[in-house]
């Protein structure tokens, strides 16, 4: 192992000056996770910084509303792999920079611990909490150095992650997106954004969706329940069909029931239930005939054309256009958004038939946002909720990003001083980044827009990288479940009661479980540790152990092994780290194995049970010496209490 | 104002829904000059043609040769005896048709008359001597043309703003009813490199601050730029300064000024930090829009912190 | 692929099931045929409260969880068209606990959830109406609603 370059050298920042950091820098093997707006800026920051080896995965393609910050794209690149674009643009002005591109998911499976294993650091610029889960991970069973960011409007944050010095990505708990209850959604809506959902969510999606989808819209789907009466059941069939578009039925004629019913019908019926208003002011219902003069005012007044005939592609119909509403940044009055809605359902009918019964919301279908955006607005109405404009629906209802280039470009430039301390070996020089939005100076004339600050070591409680993690190297095609269980987790690991789960394959065993559910478990072992369900336990393979009995979990990261020496390794596989020993009694296994334990009976006063040599000169050394478990979790002084306030943690959510 | 056109209003989309059209048809109307083309001038150049800055041109008197390889505007290929200037805008052109960009080759490294500069809201001058900022700034005081001037040079930078007086509305919602005119008064470099060291706080003031200072009159003195063979006279005048100036010497950090000396251009990520955060604050200027960072910006590498500290007010 | 926090926490939640559960309930991930679990469905089973209509039923109910769990709260489903009248004709159980800006803590066991809902079973509540029938019935006429209600716990005889 090379030595750091500091041992005795230069220290941060003038270590960036010396010519073994530039060297380092220069046969670095890197991966940028993303090709989007941080990815572009880094990419090119890091081409720019002398790294020469970078692999890049994005599987999104260019589209027109990236090119205001995602600055390697042209107009003519929209369609295109951004990973591809991205990396030939570098190249155009960094030819010595090798680029590795590709338009895939980072979470397919071939990306997986071993292929990580390849880089000597992994920098996400990454849009989604998902992804960056997944990435966190795999750094964590690999071992390597993770940068993490995110960026939305002006504020940033760089975050650096090393498995056992940091947190992990997800030792604090992060903000996911907000759910909304559905009673809220279906009864007692008091924003705009739960208008949204409903137009969303249930009102497009019983309009225009499948079918068969039952959504919370539909009040009494089928009342096919015994002994319901001749009236009801009649009732009930009409319920049911309502929806659908009756055979002769004109789409005009059918927007217009529409509108009653959801506007009208409906809205009386939720008055109805009075407990709701006790301390709420109740909706008001719409009718479509008193906004329907204003709106064959606004028809004649913005010249309406017929929709007779095919007109351009589905995907250019528009509701707003065929009105001449031009203006997406002003709210709608009633009447407009009445006129919206009927016109939009109008044209889905007679122009995009096909896909009615099929289709699904997409924030870029012009035609589905207005009809949502109107859909909204009336019911917002309704409920005295102000309208908003097409514009701000559609950032809503299509979850959109607000995103500007200065943000993205400083970001990247944070992760490319962190990706070179890692480089460097100087994690001690390493920081969690923070960009405030705006800029006063205030009392004390000074202030901080870009704030470093000490990174935390890892919570001890963090059900992701708080596991102990050991290696297993085994055939994974001769041996059984069976061997496996008896031989490596009962033995070895000192397990009585062992529950495995690996992927989404999980094995139970304990008295408590029934009979159904011991054959259940019982027939997997006579199977081949490759042959399990859900792609099997094979190489690379994350397995999750844990006693019943006791308070002991580790994870396995398990390597297909073939070639086994009998002398070497009677047993035919081989374990390496520390495992942590259970709490509870528990035979101390280590003692009675065999011969390549060292964990004797003198051994007893340490926590460990030891492996064996052997195996250790595989593992890395930070794991051979001994070492007290984790102390019992009331003695933890938990993960410092400092949570940071929302504000300052920024999840670019989806 | 013109309204947005469809173009504009299908690339500009994600920003729009930071700052809204009004803010959008503001940056479409307005002028700003660049004096120099290193890496850091691309990166701001770059930021604002994103945004939408109506009208951009970039002067500069090197070739491309001249600049090396740290300007990502320049391609590999191109002949090194071409204006650097010339090629950036080819660039910054291509990135948004919706913008003029025009690159000018400037026949030596002096400073456009200001009949020049006058025709500009903002003119923003990157990695000059210190020099040559306090005379730019002169310029374009008498001018009252608004004016920074923004420099990197290894793993230290620095942005001085200087907009006389400037009238803005806080940024937020862009229909919030609430749009109180707000005022911010700037005093010249001139005048921020006189200020007394004896205000300047000893742990707290940017260590950066003092060493501008003994620059410029090193710079004055020696009637060059600084180099790296310059760090032991400016530590002795930095000690002469302190003294004369009734300072302690712990005002002073001989790390963070040999530092400062070392680099000739910012280190990438330099440029790209100081670079993004000086597009925000041209895009705030022009559009009057937000509270605008007065009046000096600091981002080192040897503590990570961008900090903006206020001087001679 | 590790595990992460919501699947964690699900193999904690299903470990301590098995070491305390309450009598007569049932909860346990999805098997599928091909010998694949998901610890994101669990099929459960709620005995109807002794000394009530309900009395005798065992109650099927779908808990869902996705990977914002245990932030968010898992959906929890009856059979479409239960009747109850705090539940959707989807089968969608409203309940206060089960609602992250009303009672949900992430702390909240599966057991809690579980006896959360058959406390629901006998006590309606008043201001979360999900179904016209059931939530009529009760108000207007109750002999009708406890008539459906033993014949709907007849119908899931335990």
């Amino acid at each position: 192992m090379t030595p750091a370059v500091e041992a005795s050298g230069p220290g941060w920042p003038q270590v960036i000056w010396s010519e073994a950091l530039q060297q380092r820098v220069r046969t670095a093997k890197v991966l940028a996770v993303g090709a989007g707006g941080i990815g572009c800026e880094l990419l090119k920051t890091l081409a720019l910084s002398g790294f020469e080896n970078i692999e890049v995965v994005d599987m999104d393609t260019i589209e027109t509303s990236n090119l205001n910050r995602q600055f390697l794209f042209r107009k003519r690149h929209v369609g295109q792999s951004k990973a591809k674009v991205a990396a030939e643009a570098v190249k155009r002005f960094r030819p010595s920079c090798n680029i590795n591109a590709m338009q895939a998911n980072i979470k397919e499976p071939q990306y997986n611990v071993s292929w990580f294993k390849g880089f000597d650091l992994v920098l996400n610029g990454l849009d989604n909490l998902e992804a960056r889960r997944h990435v966190n991970r795999l750094c964590l069973a690999a071992e390597i150095p993770l940068v993490e960011s995110g960026t939305a409007a002006y504020l940033g944050q760089v975050s650096v992650h090393i498995k056992g010095k940091f947190e992990c990505f997800e030792c604090q708990p992060k903000a996911t997106p907000k759910t909304f209850p559905v009673c809220t959604i279906r009864n007692t809506p008091d924003k705009p954004i739960h208008c949204i959902v409903w137009a969303k969510d249930l009102l497009f999606q019983r309009l225009f969706g499948r079918a068969d989808v039952v959504t919370d819209l539909d009040e009494a789907a089928e009342k096919a329940e015994e002994g319901a009466e001749g009236d009801a059941a009649a009732a009930a069939e009409q319920e049911a069909s309502f929806f659908v578009r009756h055979p002769e039925e004109t789409s005009e004629a059918y927007a217009e029931r529409i509108f009653h019913r959801v506007f009208c019908f409906d809205i009386e019926r939720v008055i109805g239930m009075t407990d709701l208003w006790k301390t709420r002011k109740p909706p008001v219902p719409l009718k479509v005939e008193a906004l329907r003069p204003a709106a064959s005012a606004a028809a004649s007044a913005n010249g309406s054309s017929h929709t007779n005939g095919k007109q351009a592609a589905a995907m250019d119909v528009s509701a707003c256009r065929s009105m001449g509403l031009r203006d997406s940044h002003a709210a709608w009055s009633s009447a407009q958004s009445a006129q919206v809605f009927l016109k939009a359902i109008q044209l889905f009918l007679d122009l995009r038939a096909d896909e009615v019964g099929a289709a699904v919301f997409d924030k870029d279908d012009a035609l589905a946002v207005e009809f949502v955006a109107a859909a909204s607005n009336l019911r917002s109405t309704c409920y005295s909720i102000p309208p908003l404009s097409l514009f701000e629906l559609k950032g809503m209802a299509g979850n959109i990003v607000h995103a500007i280039a200065t943000t993205n470009a400083i970001v990247a430039g944070l992760i490319a001083v962190e990706a070179t301390k890692l480089l460097a070996k100087m994690p001690a020089a390493c920081r969690a980044t923070h960009l405030r939005s705006s800029v006063h100076t205030g009392r004390s004339g000074r202030e901080r827009v870009v704030g470093p600050s000490m990174l935390e070591p890892p919570n001890p409680k963090c059900p992701v990288c708080g596991t102990a993690q050991l290696t297993l190297e085994i055939d994974t095609a001769k041996t059984t479940f069976k061997e496996f269980l008896d031989k490596v987790v009962r033995r070895k690991l000192a397990v009585s009661q062992p529950t495995i789960i690996s992927d989404n394959f999980m094995y139970e065993e304990g008295p408590d479980l029934d009979e159904d559910e011991v054959a259940d478990n019982a027939q997997f072992l006579p199977r081949p540790l490759a042959a399990l369900p859900s792609g099997g336990i094979k190489d690379s393979s994350l397995v999750k152990v844990s006693d019943q009995s006791q308070e002991l979990e580790l994870m396995l990261i398990v390597s297909h092994q073939e070639q086994w020496d009998e002398e070497k390794d009677p047993e035919g596989f081989r374990l390496g780290g520390t495992a942590p020993k259970g709490r509870a009694d528990a035979p101390v296994a280590a003692a009675a194995a065999g011969p390549s334990s060292s964990a004797a009976a003198g051994d007893d006063e340490d926590d460990i049970v030891e492996v064996s040599e052997e195996a250790l000169e595989q593992t890395k050394p930070g794991l051979i010496s001994k070492r007290k478990r984790a102390t019992p979790e009331e003695d933890q002084p938990g993960p410092g209490k400092r949570l940071k306030a929302a504000a300052d943690d920024v999840e670019v959510l989806e | 104002m013109v309204e947005l056109t469809e173009a504009e209003a299908a690339v500009y989309d994600r920003q729009l829904r930071v700052w809204g059209v009004e803010t959008q048809k503001r940056l479409n109307a307005a002028k700003v000059l660049i004096i120099g083309c290193s890496g850091l001038a691309a990166e701001a150049a770059k930021n604002i043609v994103l945004a939408g800055l109506g009208s951009l041109t970039i002067m500069a008197s090197s070739t491309c040769a001249e600049v090396g390889s740290n300007n990502f505007l320049i391609p590999a290929d191109v002949e090194s005896s071409q204006s650097a200037a010339v090629a950036c805008a080819a660039t910054l052109q291509e990135m948004n048709p919706l913008v003029k960009v025009v690159g000018l080759q400037q026949p030596q490294a002096a400073l456009p008359p200001e009949a020049t500069l006058a025709a500009f809201n903002i003119v923003v001058l990157v990695d000059a001597s210190l020099g040559e900022i306090q005379r730019a700034d002169e310029a374009c005081r008498r001018c009252s043309t608004a004016f920074y001037a923004a420099s990197a040079q290894g793993t230290c930078s620095f942005m001085f703003a200087d907009l006389c007086n400037h009238f803005w509305t806080p940024q937020g919602n862009d229909k919030s009813q609430a749009l109180t005119q707000h005022s911010s008064t700037f005093v010249s470099f001139q005048h921020a490199m006189q200020h007394p060291w004896r205000k300047l706080h000893p742990r707290k003031s940017h260590k950066l601050f003092p060493i501008l200072r003994v620059c410029l009159e090193l710079e004055h003195k020696l009637k060059r730029r600084l180099g790296p063979s310059d760090t032991a006279a400016a530590m002795q005048l930095a000690g002469e300064l302190a003294t004369q100036e009734g300072a302690g010497a712990d005002l002073f950090s001989d790390a963070l000024l040999e530092e400062f000396l070392c680099g000739s251009q910012g280190l990438a990520a330099v440029n790209a930090v100081l670079g993004g955060v000086l597009a925000n604050e041209i895009l705030k200027a022009v559009s009057h829009r937000g509270e605008p960072l007065n009046n000096f910006m600091y981002f080192c590498l040897l503590d990570g912190a961008g900090v903006v500290e206020h001087i001679g007010g | 692929m590790v595990l992460g926090v919501a699947k964690s926490r699900l193999a904690v939640e299903r470990s301590n099931w098995r070491k305390d559960r309450p009598f007569g309930f049932v909860a346990k991930p999805a098997n599928a045929p091909n010998g694949e679990v998901d610890l994101f469905t669990w099929h459960c089973k709620i005995p109807g409260p002794a000394g009530t209509c309900w009395e005798g039923g065992l109650f099927p109910l779908d808990m869902t969880f996705t990977e914002n769990y245990p932030t968010a709260p898992p959906c929890c489903y009856f059979p479409a068209k239960f009747y109850h009248p705090n539940v959707y004709p989807t089968g969608l159980v409203c309940l206060s606990i089960l609602n992250a800006e009303k009672s949900w803590k992430p702390g909240m066991t599966v057991k809690q959830v579980l006896l959360g809902i058959q406390e629901l079973l006998k006590e309606p509540n008043n201001g979360d109406p999900a179904q016209q029938d059931a939530w009529e019935d009760i108000d207007m006429n109750p002999r009708e609603y406890e008539r459906k209600v033993k014949l709907q716990a007849q119908r899931y005889k335990a």
